[in-house]
């Protein structure tokens, strides 16, 4: 039987040609490069905008749809292969939106870029009204031929900013157009929506350049005897790259020769199957990945379960769940202990650094989308799981965690979250009973370590020179300035005071080093209000 | 041949239904035949175009949803849609079940001496009858399937009725083999329904004139009629193409962007369709497969072929009598997935192309049972995953509520604080058996499941009993965390989905024999506590916790905060939404009332005149005496 993904293609294919929106888009094409005399066309509304570059484009208002038509005029040889960088910080650059944390830059085909900037006044009108259409659910086609699809694409992109995911979207569709991504760009698109509204028309005959520039968006591949669809890339790239082929095609012949093919019989195969299986294989791995990322969310749940089980059996015997952690970490006894290590917690950092990774690929305001649904887990499994990372650091005698041993996806998680924390959290309730608190500060733990290292510099250092003890006293002035801070502002769990813990180890020795110099922090601790500190009132 | 295959219906039965359908055609509305045992209502069908499309209807294909109090089962539960079908068909189907037509009071009288029932008729007769039957079902048979006898549809050529969900809904009952189709092999009428309106408009009262049987001015060859048919087939390629493309879930995106730019019928075939060659009758279930067997079996094999194909779609609407007439000394199979599992590919390959079904369409064909075949795997797996549920749930049933029993306050509270290792166990298990849920409830929502396996009795009781023992303990988790602080109250932004289902699962298979929907039941009931103003007590009440047995919990903890005179209404409605939910099983009274219960906390706060009054006097009192 016939592999699936290669009837998908066809059948995909079929019903673009089927659709009819090739050929309303191609005579309307058709139209802009050989203007009928005395057109009196009530659906056109902006009619020829003759620039100086060369760029035009009209809007056609039909009944189901509207058509925007671009048009260039034919490419400069020597300019062909051209290419313009991009930076998210860069002031000119019409894109930043694009830019992904993995890709903070990407280039484009110059020509095409050129003829989009130039006309970027009248191109910014054009938006707005676009817009409209769009919001009244009409659906819009942008579409063009050679150098006039490279801009029309360009365009779509450019569009693609505002539309929010509850508008349809719009479809752009190329002619034998010059690609203008190059591999960044590639790699941003493929893994966002807006990949999904590019259909490039090429001819089977026509060969790619594809050393630099590369495919993104959907491909109708036409054939003498049919087409295909195939929005993969690579199999593009193995179908069409090749020298390039400058010589004209007529499209008005292809999409003829695509109507006739519908209502014949002959069912040719028209991709190798060493193509089909790549496809095949890389389709498997991308669900696989998207699947896997939801699914796994729920075992994330059930290994958080067993965490939030581990702290509060902690709290009982008097000693929070980071120092018990750090000393069953020392002193492996309990099957439990080492479930914990072994099992839940290096599950959930592999997922969670999985999840990272997958937003870091994806254009900003898609990957905002994903970071909302996974916000909440995050933050969580951040203030849960981080303190454990930490005692794993400082028990291998290292120090300086936030600036020199934080994991890539902690800072992460913690920049999303307080991105988005801004629009959704709300005023925290004054008497609410804190015992299930986690501390906001994920690295809390670290800087109680850090803290404790400069004591004992203080107190084991023989001779040390004043200047010395000066940087050191002043970071524990430091210290205590941020953990008075976080105590009355309510962002400490109350376990930091549990007998055993490793601060209050810090309170005894610093209370030492402070002497009779009272403070909020010292008063605080003096007298025991500490015991009362997260209980509801 | 072996019609036993075909579910009760026999040689005979479509032999008499369609000289039946043939009698119609002089009637006004139907002719009725008793051939033993068995009634046959034949309707007479109609080739005038506001009888296909409804003239007033201003959508693409005349399709309109049914009405839910009608056909309380034509939806899908979970999701709650209802099922679409054709306007006009449907306005056609009202005038003929008036109560005071003789239709009517026919049928009431064959009921009455529980008779067989068979619905049919040929051309848009065919879709009356499929119309009919759906009324039967639900308002006959549905109330009593033990008493009365299970009616039977033959069709001859009928277009398409009802979309995707019709199909589903049929095939989630079990009724689905009601249903038998016969289509000759390039009879345009079913799949006129897949073209859009505006495309064929102009043709169509002059091809609907050729279709009529009672019209003796038949021409052969017509330009009107190659445009008619060559769009039809245009737009039936573009259905079929979409459907298959969505049905095998390739390139989502870029499908839904593409999509958002077409026409597309959403009409699909239902039930049986049996299509006829040389030397065979062909039956198939499979909607996906039919869909697109009615395009590739229209196709011709060769250009010369091709120039006498229109006509033929014509003439093939009127050749069912030679069907009928050789019917007995034809093979009869089944292409389906049992089939298709025997031997591969092998003879559903030789009997599509008998059909002349291309090589590429065969392949089209194959693949929609491949799809079939793995939503049966599906319902495997999960199956295999029934013992861990029943576990699981066992566990809550049998070890932690007893425990947390014994400590007075029920296993809701126990868990709000959870301090015990059990509560822990339990938080565990409740987060194993979301998984499991959550993952059903995915596969139904992408119709990767069999359309059996929604409406199935056990998987309903297993999901309900499911929804009772664990929703509290959702609740208890969403207020652990203040959810309902920082998110908003548990009814309105935190109850999950695999819990919604599981509550319409229910309410379809306790309310089906009455032929009710649950909002009804539910606003009568409040109606019945007599708390003011129908409208405004509506408005109170929308999405709070009193529309679900399970969700009591989240009720009370809404109300808890809040002073009685804001809540009045909503508590007296909770109070008496309670005996009911507790005589149901839908909560546990064992539970509620226990000493350190949240809820009887809450409850004696509340003013004394209101408890003085409250149906909940008696039980908190006899649990003040008894202990």
């Amino acid at each position: 039987m016939e592999s699936s993904s290669s009837l998908k293609g066809s059948a995909l294919g079929k019903l673009v040609v089927t659709s009819g929106l090739l050929h309303s888009s191609w005579s309307k094409i058709l139209e802009i490069h050989n203007p009928p005399y005395s057109n009196h066309d009530p659906g056109l509304q902006v009619s020829k905008k003759k620039k100086d570059s060369g760029l035009e484009f009209q809007i056609h208002r039909e009944e189901k749809f509207t058509l925007v038509v671009f048009s260039a005029p034919p490419i400069c040889r020597s300019s062909s292969s051209d290419s313009t960088l991009l930076h998210v910080k860069d002031k000119e650059n019409p894109f930043p939106f694009l830019c992904s944390e993995n890709n903070p830059s990407f280039s484009l085909h110059t020509p095409a870029f050129n003829l989009f900037t130039s006309a970027s006044t009248s191109l910014t009108y054009l938006k707005s009204e676009l817009l409209q259409t769009l919001k009244s659910e009409k659906p819009v086609i942008i579409t063009g031929a050679a150098l006039g699809g490279s801009v029309a694409s360009l365009y779509t992109l450019w569009l693609l900013e505002t539309i929010e995911p509850t508008l349809k979207r719009p479809l752009c569709i190329t002619f034998g157009s010059p690609l203008i991504a190059d591999a960044s760009l590639q790699q941003i698109l493929e893994n966002s929506v807006r990949n999904s509204c590019f259909l490039h028309v090429v001819s089977a005959q026509t060969r790619i350049k594809m050393d630099f520039f590369k495919p993104f968006g959907t491909f109708l591949i036409c054939f003498d005897s049919g087409c295909v669809c195939i929005e993969d890339h690579v199999a593009v790239t193995e179908l069409l790259n090749g020298v390039h082929d400058s010589g004209l095609v007529d499209y008005s012949q292809v999409l003829n020769r695509l109507d006739q093919s519908m209502l014949s019989l002959a069912d040719s195969r028209l991709i190798p199957e060493d193509v089909i299986k790549g496809i095949e294989k890389r389709a498997e791995m991308k669900n696989l990945r998207f699947d896997m990322m939801f699914k796994k969310l729920n075992d994330m749940k059930i290994s958080m379960a067993y965490i939030e089980w581990y702290k509060k059996t902690c709290k009982e015997v008097k000693i929070g769940y980071y120092d018990r952690f750090k000393t069953q970490l020392a002193f492996p006894s309990k099957e439990f202990d080492i479930n914990i290590k072994n099992h839940h917690k290096s599950e959930l950092n592999r997922f969670w650094k999985s999840v990272v990774e997958e937003v870091e690929r994806r254009p900003q305001s898609d990957a905002s989308i994903l970071k909302r649904r996974f916000l909440f887990s995050g933050n969580n499994y951040r203030r849960m799981i981080e303190p454990l990372d930490i005692a794993e650091y400082y028990l291998e005698g290292r120090k300086e965690y936030r600036t020199t041993g934080r994991s890539h996806h902690y800072v992460m998680l913690e920049k999303w979250f307080g991105m988005e924390s801004i629009l959704i959290e709300k005023e925290r309730c004054k008497k609410r009973d804190l015992s299930d608190l986690l501390t906001f500060d994920s690295c809390f733990w670290a800087e109680v370590e850090d803290s404790l290292i400069v004591i004992n510099q203080l107190n084991t250092t023989v001779g040390m020179r004043d200047d010395v003890r000066e940087v050191l006293t002043r970071k524990l002035v430091e210290f205590e300035g941020y953990m008075w801070e976080i105590i009355t502002k309510r962002e400490v769990s109350p376990e930091i005071f549990l007998e055993e813990s490793s601060f209050m180890k810090w309170w005894k020795e610093y209370k030492k080093i402070k002497g009779f110099n009272s403070s909020y922090l010292t008063e605080f601790m003096n007298t025991r209000k500490y015991e009362s500190y997260g209980k509801s009132q | 041949m072996a019609f036993e295959a075909l579910a009760g219906i026999n040689g005979d039965l479509i032999t008499t239904s369609w000289i039946a359908s043939k009698k119609a055609y002089q009637t006004e509305r139907y002719h009725k035949e008793e051939a033993g045992t068995v009634v046959i209502f034949a309707f007479r069908p109609s080739f005038t175009a506001e009888d296909l499309f409804a003239p007033a209807n201003i959508s693409s294909f005349g399709e309109i949803k049914m009405n839910r109090v009608q056909f309380p089962c034509m939806r899908k539960i979970g999701k709650g849609d209802e099922a679409t079908v054709n306007e006009a068909f449907l306005r056609n189907l009202e005038v003929i079940i008036d109560p005071r037509t003789s239709f009517y009071a026919s049928v009431e009288m064959s009921v009455g001496s529980r008779k067989q029932i068979v619905f049919t008729g040929h051309s848009s007769g065919g879709a009356t009858a499929i119309l009919a039957t759906v009324w039967y079902l639900e308002k006959y048979f549905i109330r009593n399937p033990n008493v009365y006898p299970e009616p039977r549809c033959v069709t001859f050529g009928a277009p398409l009725v009802g979309d995707s969900i019709f199909s589903h809904a049929l095939g989630r009952e079990n009724w689905s083999r009601f249903f038998v189709n016969f289509v000759t092999r390039f009879d345009i009428v079913p799949r006129i329904m897949l073209a859009r309106k505006a495309s064929i408009e102009q043709t169509l009262p002059h091809v609907l004139g050729q279709l009529d049987p009672t019209n003796p001015s038949f021409q052969e060859s017509d330009q009107r009629i190659t445009e008619f048919y060559t769009t039809v087939m245009r737009d039936t390629s573009t259905v079929a193409n979409q459907a298959f493309c969505e049905l095998t879930g390739s390139a989502e995106a870029f499908l839904e962007t593409l999509s958002s730019f077409l026409e597309l019928s959403p009409y699909r075939p239902a039930g049986t369709f049996v299509f006829s060659t040389e030397k065979r009758l062909v039956a198939v279930n499979n909607s996906d497969a039919i869909l697109q067997m009615l395009f590739y079996t229209s196709q011709a094999s060769d250009e010369q072929e091709w120039s006498l194909i229109p006509v033929r779609s014509i003439r093939d609407h009127h050749s069912y009598e030679e069907l009928v007439q050789s019917m007995g000394m034809k093979l009869f199979n089944h292409l389906d997935l049992h089939q298709f599992l025997l031997d591969g590919q092998n003879s559903i390959g030789s009997w599509l192309n008998e059909l002349g079904v291309s090589t590429r369409g065969r392949q089209y064909v194959l693949a929609a049972l491949e799809e079939e075949k793995k939503r049966v795997e599906n319902q495997k797996k999960i199956e295999n995953k029934w013992p861990q549920i029943v576990k699981e749930l066992s566990w809550i049933e049998n070890e932690y509520k007893p425990k947390c029993q014994a400590h007075k306050n029920g296993y809701y509270d126990s868990f709000k604080v959870s301090n015990e290792e059990n509560d822990f166990k339990a938080n565990v298990k409740r987060a194993q058996l979301a998984g499991i849920f959550d993952e059903v409830l995915g596969l139904s929502k992408k119709g990767q499941l069999p359309d059996e396996f929604e409406g199935g009795r056990d998987w309903i009781e297993l999901a309900t009993r499911y929804r009772r023992l664990i929703e509290p303990l959702d609740i208890a988790n969403y207020h652990r965390h203040l959810k309902n602080e920082d998110t908003g109250p548990y009814m309105k932004r935190g109850r999950p989905n695999r819990y919604i289902y599981a509550q319409r699962g229910y309410e379809h298979i306790i309310l089906k024999p009455q032929g009710r929907i649950a909002e009804d039941v539910f606003w009568n009931k409040v109606n019945g506590l007599n708390l003011g103003l129908k409208q405004e007590i509506q408005e109170i009440l929308k999405k709070s916790g009193s529309e679900c047995g399970s969700c009591f919990w989240a009720e009370v903890e809404e109300l808890k905060g809040k002073p009685y005179e804001e809540v009045e209404v909503r508590v007296k409605t909770l109070e008496g939404m309670l005996g009911g939910w507790i005589t149901a099983g839908e909560v546990d009274d064992k539970e509620i009332f226990l000493e350190g219960s949240t809820f009887r906390k809450w409850w004696i706060t509340l003013p004394e005149n209101h408890k003085l009054h409250s149906p909940l006097r008696e039980h908190m009192m006899d649990e003040i005496r008894a202990t």
